[in-house]
């Protein structure tokens, strides 16, 4: 049947965005000398590896999450901790941190799933606040609000992964990675039940999709790829604080994933690109930034709910019909 | 109980309340293996109910559902359509954000047996997998007549298409019993007739259908059995013909 080949048909089409991400990623280090800028490179595609993991969330369950921020600190914290104060190795503590995290994840998710609407958004913001007091107020192990200094850098066979530019590639390598696998998942039977689900309960569950299991799924993969973000982040600074954490972090992850589009993978690149970019653009004063944030956020949910991205994509549409 | 052992379908006194509202009362029914049962009565009689109670999308507050003699008492949603219950609901429930394919692929969700790490990694088994269920999909579509839509989004579709498409997608995996919720409703004439003939073909091959259908005309034509739930009882049940001369069921809902 001619339909059959061309549902599976053209995979080069899949792989065109994989290969143009990774060819620019490859190159921007030899265009970007300033390390400042480098490093803003690196810190993009850390959040858009959060930002990732939140895009699944609400845009494939339908929950918003406010917390996020504490995923990416939980993930931070607990490596930073385990090799400044323990003495574990790297690689050793970073898969400890995600292990944590995920049990945490685990933990929270039953219980945080039950709630909806503003009640979820409410109680992962006040997650997120416990996660920042615990921070300053367990100063001996935390450092408290002045933070954790001497983080070790990550090495691997002897090159060091937290050089700007070999980090830089860590980075994108491992998003790349990321968005590969997610697509990989949207694309077949789990992926469409994921999709299925924020019709509500009903649907997918007369179909035989176990829902409650799916949505921790999300809740902990979420999670896991804020942790993982979070890992890669204090071995890179080597030095974290409580204030990198905070609600205006996970305001600032909420925008970036509204920006790109719900459930649109490369949207949410986009939307962490976007938003990193905007204060170099704007020169603005680090402070009004959460207002700024607040302010987008607000902008796209009322004008554009499909996302900052799809909005721009078919307002070039329509000028592309409209010249053709 | 003989009737009960062959029976495919087994309702025990099942009581289903929605706080001081008696949706169900009472309700035992056989229903046998192979046949195409309609399930009738005026608004708010509790046909709905009675569908989401044996699909256990609500937990009835007494009695029993029996599927082939297995008690499906706790057993989750999710779980009954794995053993061979599938439906379709009185408003179409579509993923509106995907194509026709995927939507009629989500019927066979449960068919799958490649698990969430080789579909994230892509190996050659989900593939494979995939590969199959979308020839089977697209056969499934086919048989609808809705294979040349299959990339459509399904905003693009009419009534009648989404009725179809939420059919194929309840057959799809081959359930034991059907449950279709106003499968008619909303329908043109043409359109009515040709859902029938579908219906009469399914049942041509063996499957068994509960229909909740307020056209009397269609009921009669077509079903083998009929269902009268009135207030939330069971009022009356048997062939198409005792039930068009029964006087209770004249009087309390075809005299209407
Ligand atoms: N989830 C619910 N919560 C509260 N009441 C409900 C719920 N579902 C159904 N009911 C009530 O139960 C009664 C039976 O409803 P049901 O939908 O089963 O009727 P129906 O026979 O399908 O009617 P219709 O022909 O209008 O579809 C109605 O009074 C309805 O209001
Ligand atoms: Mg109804």
């Amino acid at each position: 049947m001619s339909a059959g080949r061309t549902a599976a048909a053209r995979p080069w089409r899949r792989l065109l965005p994989y290969a143009i991400l990774a060819t620019a990623a490859a190159l921007t280090p030899f265009a970007v000398t300033d390390t400042y800028l480098l490093s803003l490179g690196s810190l993009i595609g850390l959040f858009a590896l959060a930002v990732t993991g939140l895009n699944l969330l609400i845009g494939m369950a339908g929950q918003v999450s406010l917390g996020q921020a504490a995923f990416f600190g939980l993930g931070a914290y607990a490596s930073g901790i385990l090799t400044v104060h323990h003495g574990l190795p790297v690689g050793l503590a970073i898969a400890a941190a995600l292990t944590l995290t995920g049990l945490v994840a685990l933990v929270l998710a039953a219980p945080t799933l039950k709630l909806e609407g503003h009640n979820l958004v409410m109680a992962t913001l006040g997650l997120n606040m416990i996660f920042t007091i615990v921070c300053i107020q367990w100063e001996s192990m935390t450092g408290g609000s002045s933070g954790l200094f001497g983080i070790p850098a990550m090495s691997l066979a002897g090159v060091n992964l937290s050089s700007d530019r070999n980090f830089f590639y860590l980075v994108w390598g491992v998003l790349l990675a990321v968005l590969w696998l997610c697509s990989n998942l949207l694309r077949t039977r789990p992926g469409r039940a994921l999709r299925s689900l924020h019709q509500g309960d009903l649907l997918p569950v007369s179909l035989g999709i176990p829902v409650v299991q799916y949505k921790i799924a999300l809740f902990v993969a979420a999670a896991l790829l804020a942790a993982l973000a979070g890992c890669l982040y204090a071995h890179y600074l080597q030095f974290i604080s409580p204030h990198s954490f905070d609600m205006f972090v996970s305001l600032q992850l909420v925008t970036m994933t509204a920006v790109g589009g719900l459930g649109n993978l490369w949207g949410g690149v986009f939307g962490a690109a976007f938003l990193l970019l905007l204060p170099e653009w704007l020169h603005a004063v680090p402070d009004v930034m959460p207002l700024l944030h607040g302010l987008i956020l607000m902008i796209v949910l009322m004008f554009c709910p499909r996302g900052l991205l799809p909005a721009l994509k078919n307002m070039a549409r329509k000028i592309w019909r409209g010249h053709g | 109980m003989a009737e009960a052992a062959s029976s495919l379908l087994v309702l025990r006194d099942v009581c289903l309340r929605f706080g001081g509202l008696q949706a169900l009362m009472d309700i035992s029914l056989h229903v046998p293996a192979g046949l195409w049962s309609a399930l009738i009565g005026p608004n708010g009689a509790g046909k709905t109910s009675m569908l989401n109670v044996i699909c256990g999308l609500y937990a009835p507050q007494a009695g029993d559902v029996l599927l082939e003699g297995r008690s499906l008492y706790g057993v989750p949603a999710y779980e009954r359509a794995v053993l061979g219950l599938a439906r379709t609901f009185q408003t179409v429930q579509l993923v509106q954000e995907m194509n026709v394919l995927d939507n009629l692929l989500l019927g066979l969700h449960t068919q799958g047996r490649v698990g969430v790490f080789g579909h994230l990694l892509r190996s050659s088994a989900s593939r494979r997998e995939e590969r199959k269920m979308q020839e089977k999909g697209l056969e499934l579509l086919a048989r609808f007549s809705l294979e040349t839509l299959w990339s459509r989004p399904v905003l693009e579709l009419s009534l009648w298409q989404r009725k179809l498409l939420e059919l194929s997608r309840a057959v799809a995996g081959d359930p034991k019993l059907l449950l279709l919720d106003e499968p008619m409703g909303g329908l043109t004439m043409a359109e009515r007739e040709s859902m029938a003939l579908l219906l009469q073909d399914l049942r041509g091959q063996g499957m068994s259908m509960i229909m909740v259908e307020h056209d009397m005309d269609m009921v009669m034509a077509h079903t083998d059995h009929v269902l009268v739930l009135h207030h939330g009882r069971l009022l009356a049940q048997g062939p198409p013909r005792e039930i068009q001369a029964d006087p209770q069921v004249i009087s309390a809902y075809l005299g209407e």
